[in-house]
């Protein structure tokens, strides 16, 4: 297998051989060019510098609290608030209340089903979520248009968005949903509500989740910045979610019911790893608590996805080996799931799933650990792996890779008990 | 001396760019599919590079760095249009069918991944060609690692359906690597 990816890397750069063809990059017009531009950039905040108002103050009112790879503090609030308000450094994680009543034992077993696909059985799948009920989950199919594609039961119907890479990202239980679409001009998020799809306001965007009420979590795509925002609705504007000084960009990746989005924050200082962090539906914002693995404080850990006040991530060591993190926003407590490469969802309940080091399928809720099982056998190199969960944990969406169709990609989902 | 401390960064600059140039060069040209742009797209990064040469100590891999500047670099240069801009001035790159059965690999292969959204294209080059993990890749490109796994496998399936007389949709005993 790995000879036949040697043959595929060997063609990659066949192509890229073109003998020849003098290149025509100058190193030192490179130079010379970027001298010019930090010349540039110093005017320009010399300029700034000099007309520095309170409208400016205003719009950053907080600086986040020294990134120095310990446990975090809090670090950001509304832009609203006044500077008085502005948490000292330190000031350890905010807890947050959250109705954990009723939670259940993890299930025993899960039984899997293929999601079916328009097209036939050579046609590769790829499920990005499910709502909370179980009903609707949400991807795409790799036919030659690459069409999106929302399941109700587990059966498909397909959704023309428009571009050439287009993808379904979260659904509702009255199965609404958002996504993007690429197009020549950039990334277009849109929402699927009522059966009819519109683009969200605010350019180049993408669509990241959304909510029982609606509301949609996400990020503008501003060239090399990205700015994690909220839609309260498909029809609003969207707004920027408050972020530290300094943040180079920002991802919105998830919203819990109560309106509470996760995601990362990028800062250029210490270095470009993703800290993972969640703003509150009352404007607050802070880092998630410094996962520790191995002895060492991450540099590198994301939030992906909240229900109920859970939240799962990844964190990656600089080895570029990764694991499973949970958060849990009532008790402040980070755990790094070892076990895991990949954790992509949780329930309210805070049970997991995502892939482990065997690259299998599992949902695990920190102590015990549930197999997905899978639906094909899969090939040597293979990836099995849950992708999202239902409210309730018994619903349970994912892939197996087919060995007998040359390892293709299938969508998968598991009703568990 | 402050005067001897920029020529010493910058001599530190041409030296590392100068290791560099060859890969970035091969990368671009499977991204944009043609030289002169490439040329562009790696004289842009570079540049870029160079205004943020004096907070390289603050980075943890400067190769990866390079790279995923210059892959952004590409996707927003075919947001913008810019590559079709540069495609009335530059020599068009010849393409093929995927369909010809007769034509060579390279020439088929170069047709499929001109054909590929620019995105799946950017995950197939930096998963083969810069022989980046699966979590790298997504974090270049803003996006999950399922995305990047879900990307990679269909860029293959389509690569093999075409090159090596893989038939297309047909089972067969190969699978599919796209571990990191």
């Amino acid at each position: 297998m790995q000879d036949e990816n040697e043959e595929y890397r060997r063609l990659l750069n066949t192509v890229a051989d073109q003998p020849g063809i003098a290149s025509t990059v100058d190193i030192g017009r490179a130079i010379a060019e970027g001298k010019h531009r930090q010349r540039v950039r110093r005017m320009r905040v010399v300029a700034a510098t000099a007309g520095v108002s309170a409208v400016a103050v205003m719009a950053i009112p907080f600086a986040l609290q020294s990134i120095d790879r310990k446990p975090v503090g809090l670090a950001s609030a509304a832009p609203s608030a006044p500077a008085s308000a502005t948490p000292t450094a330190k000031a350890g994680f905010q807890t947050r209340p959250y109705d954990r009543s009723g939670t259940r034992a993890l299930p025993a077993s899960c039984t899997p089903r293929k999601l079916a696909v328009p097209g036939g059985n050579g046609i590769q799948s790829y499920v990005t979520n499910v709502d909370p009920s179980g009903l609707y989950a949400t991807g795409r199919i790799y036919d030659d248009d690459q069409n999106p594609v929302i399941w109700r039961d587990g059966h498909p119907t397909q959704i023309s968005m428009g571009g050439d890479d287009d993808m379904l990202q979260d659904a509702t239980s009255k199965g609404d949903a958002v996504g993007f679409s690429y197009r020549s001009d950039g990334p277009q998020a849109q929402a699927y509500v009522g059966g009819v799809l519109t683009k969200l306001r605010g350019g180049s965007a993408e669509a990241s989740g959304i909510n029982e009420r609606g509301a949609i979590s996400g990020f503008l795509d501003e060239g090399r910045t990205r700015t994690a925002v909220t839609w309260p609705s498909a029809a609003s504007d969207p707004v920027r979610l408050a972020v530290p000084e300094g943040t180079l960009r920002a991802m919105a990746n998830d919203i819990d019911e109560d309106g509470t989005i996760v995601g990362n924050i990028v800062r250029f200082l210490p270095n470009n790893g993703r800290i993972a962090y969640v703003w509150y539906p009352d404007g607050t914002a802070q880092a998630l608590p410094t996962p520790v693995w191995e002895g060492q404080y991450a540099t590198d850990f994301d939030a992906r996805s909240i229900s109920n006040g859970w939240v799962t991530g990844y964190v990656t060591l600089a080895q570029k080996r990764s694991a499973g993190v949970r958060w849990d926003l009532v008790t402040g407590k980070v755990m790094v799931l070892d076990g895991l490469e990949w954790s992509n969802d949780v329930s309210r309940f805070g049970w997991i799933v995502g892939m482990n080091t065997h690259q299998d399928a599992v949902m695990t809720d920190g102590v015990n650990t549930v197999p997905l099982t899978a639906l094909y056998a899969k090939p040597e190199y293979g990836m099995n792996w849950g992708e999202a969960i239902s409210d309730d944990g018994l619903t349970i969406v994912g892939h197996n890779d087919d060995k007998s169709y040359d390892g293709l990609q299938r969508a998968v989902i598991w009703k568990c008990k | 001396m402050r005067s001897e401390a920029i020529d010493e960064s910058d001599r530190l600059y041409t030296e590392y760019i100068t290791t560099q140039l060859g890969q970035l060069r091969r990368l671009a040209i499977v991204l944009c599919q043609d030289s002169h742009r490439a040329d562009d797209l790696v004289q842009e990064a570079i540049t870029k590079l160079y205004t943020r040469w004096h907070r390289r100590h603050a980075i943890d891999h400067l190769d990866r760095y390079l790279r995923s500047i210059l892959v952004r670099e590409f996707l927003d240069s075919q947001r913008v249009g810019w590559m079709r801009r540069v495609r009335l001035a530059a020599e068009s790159p010849e393409m093929v069918s995927p369909q010809a059965d007769s034509v060579e690999d390279r020439m088929v292969v170069r047709a499929l991944l001109g054909q590929m959204p620019a995105r799946q294209r950017a995950v197939v080059v930096l998963r083969f060609m810069c022989d980046l993990p699966v979590d790298e890749v997504a974090e270049i490109l803003g996006c999950s690692e399922g995305t990047v796994k879900s990307q990679t496998s269909a860029g293959l399936v389509t690569l093999r359906r075409h090159v090596g007389g893989v038939s297309d949709g047909a089972p067969s005993p190969r699978s599919v690597a796209v571990r990191s």
